[in-house]
């Protein structure tokens, strides 16, 4: 949600950023500039956004103490609800945007770097996670990918390495990227 | 999801922060056409070059801006129970 904000409010109040540009291309007579120029400065500005919004999430989710039972959401996709209390149920609708996508993708290459120095780790599990990895990367990579089938994945290798000190740093990024995800671990 | 509340309070708060920022930029550009003319270079590349890095920082200084404005409300919306108070509005 907030970086479809922050992306709206660009949108919506820059107009004028547009005007400056087209009169500056006119006035100095630079006609033969791409004219993509200006969408590529907006994207490096959400991309900066869009880092802060990260680390804010991965701020929040790693002072979480454990076993406390409030806390701080920061909704960086689209998200339908917020359910909390025992046994209530809900039907969510939540998709992975383009920046939540990179920040999963992330999150997996820094766990397939931590993975040869994980020493604790039995080599069943991790061919297994290798595999689960690239399940993960492959939904990825489809126009529309299946944010179940992605968060289940992400939560079972979360669980197999967060007791590998090797993957501790591995752990916190995956712990950021399922917070996207609506899930939210210790 | 965030209390409509709050989600209006911090949209008004972005569309006041913008306006703000859309007039000290026009000032700013008309300083750089100024300065451009003064030093004999409003017809070059070196005017566009100029806009350029300063619309470059603007759309980052609005993106941030609209980032830290969504941050501190939607906290304050946590803190109130989702129902942004007057002292969290502070003055009027």
């Amino acid at each position: 949600m907030l970086v479809g904000e922050v992306e709206r409010a660009l949108d919506a109040e820059s107009s004028d950023l547009l005007h400056h540009y087209h009169e500056a291309k006119r006035i100095s007579g630079a006609v033969n500039q791409p004219s993509d120029e200006l969408h590529q400065l907006r994207l490096r500005a959400l991309e900066k956004a869009g880092a802060q919004i990260d680390f804010a999430i991965l701020e929040a989710t790693g002072r979480q103490p454990a076993g406390t039972q409030t806390a701080t959401f920061n909704f960086y996709a689209p998200i339908g609800v917020v359910q909390a209390g025992a046994g209530s149920t809900v039907t969510v609708q939540q998709q992975i945007d383009s920046m939540g996508r990179d920040t999963i993708l992330r999150a997996l290459e820094v766990v397939q770097e931590a993975l040869p120095a994980a020493s604790g780790l039995a080599t069943v599990d991790r061919a297994q996670l290798d595999e689960v990895i690239v399940e993960v990367r492959s939904e990825l990579a489809k126009p529309e990918p299946n944010t179940l089938r992605v968060r289940g994945a992400l939560t079972g290798i979360a669980t197999t390495i967060q007791t590998l000190g090797a993957a501790a740093p591995a752990y916190v990024l995956l712990k950021g990227a399922l917070a996207l995800l609506g899930v939210h671990l210790p | 999801m965030l209390p409509s509340a709050v989600v209006d309070t911090a949209r008004r708060a972005v569309r006041v922060a913008m306006d703000e920022q859309r007039e000290s930029l026009a000032r700013e550009v008309a300083d750089i056409y100024r300065h451009a003319t003064v030093a004999g270079a409003l017809h070059s590349g070196r005017l566009l070059v100029a806009v350029k890095d300063r619309l470059a920082s603007e759309y980052k200084i609005r993106a941030m801006m609209a980032w830290e404005i969504w941050a501190r409300l939607g906290n304050a919306g946590h803190r109130t129970n989702g129902r942004p108070t007057p002292d969290a509005r502070g003055r009027s």
